[in-house]
């Protein structure tokens, strides 16, 4: 959803991600660039580029190497929380005046004008609708990674 | 009080079973939604799993709601039976912090309602989520969903 609605808004919209599999949906949502995030020359290479970056992996990851893809006054906010403390070099951040941040969720003014914004662009989330019965199946699924993007219970099942 | 079905799971290595309770007469300021769907968030088996510790027990998951008005309290404007409506993380706030009065109230400082594994206002009676037939929200917290969404 924030690839669709970063594209929506205007923005010039780049992937990351550690699995090249990734790529083709990407560009469906509206990516404009895609980059395998293993390989740290693919990153040097994109250095001090970047306005805004939303880092939604919740698994261990180097966020200086994200950092420093942010350009002056540029913004990482978290969305994802790995289990352990992320280790933040002074120096990713003070050069360039960058800042690391945090949000959680919107309120209802603005989750109200997402919603909005949504109908009037048409934008959609992708399910995969499920009876409420396969819940278990589904919560499993959801842990690995493998739902393209959202599951949703028909509550008609219940 | 209001008759519900739902899923549910009675502790942190339990699976979700079929599980009844009440919810609410709708107040006067409150909507009661059918739910449709029900969307399934990671931090709904955190939670479920107790993961991120103090989870409250039996537990409805449940915060990706959209469904339908099928009764309004006398003094609610915003919303008419047969409306679709949708309900996120939180259902209530403390709304006289800064945070409330900014319309940030998923930052409020004194008491955030979670739509479940929280409490009421009343800081005991627990709240349940959208793994359920219906829902009671007070229409400040009740999110409008265009009919062209769908």
């Amino acid at each position: 959803m924030a690839v669709k609605l970063a594209a929506a808004m205007g923005a010039e919209v780049t992937v990351f991600s550690t699995s090249k599999t990734k790529e083709q949906d990407a560009r469906r949502l509206g990516a404009h660039d895609f980059v395998v995030s293993l390989d740290a020359k693919n990153l040097d290479a994109l250095a001090n580029r970047f306005d805004f970056i939303l880092d939604a992996v919740s698994a261990p990851h180097d966020i200086n190497a994200y950092l420093n893809l942010l350009r002056r006054d540029g913004v990482l906010t978290l969305v994802g929380v790995p289990a352990k403390p992320l280790q933040v070099q002074a120096f990713s951040l003070i050069p360039k005046r960058r800042k690391l941040a945090g949000s959680m969720i919107g309120g209802i003014r603005e989750t109200q004008e997402m919603l909005d914004y949504c109908a009037k662009k048409k934008i959609t989330s992708d399910v995969e609708v499920i009876p409420i019965q396969q819940i278990e199946a589904a919560w499993e699924r959801t842990i690995k990674g493998d739902v393209r993007y959202r599951f949703v219970i028909d509550m008609k099942t219940l | 009080m209001l008759q519900t079905r739902g899923y549910a799971t009675k502790g942190p290595t339990s699976i979700l079973e079929p599980f009844n309770f009440e919810r609410r007469d709708p107040g006067p300021h409150d909507v009661l939604i059918e739910i449709l769907y029900c969307g399934i968030c990671h931090s709904d088996i955190h939670q479920a799993r107790d993961e991120w510790g103090g989870s409250i027990f039996p537990m409805v998951p449940g915060h990706e709601i959209v469904g339908r008005v099928k009764r309004v309290g006398p003094k609610v404007k915003r919303f008419k039976i047969g409306e679709l409506a949708g309900v996120g993380c939180f259902v209530d706030s403390c709304r006289k912090c800064a945070s409330c009065k900014a319309g940030l109230e998923q930052y409020c400082e004194v008491h955030l309602v979670l739509t479940y594994n929280g409490t009421e206002k009343d800081e005991k009676t627990p709240t349940y989520g959208g793994y359920s037939s219906q829902i009671v929200v007070d229409e400040k917290y009740t999110l409008k969903i265009s009919p062209s969404s769908g």
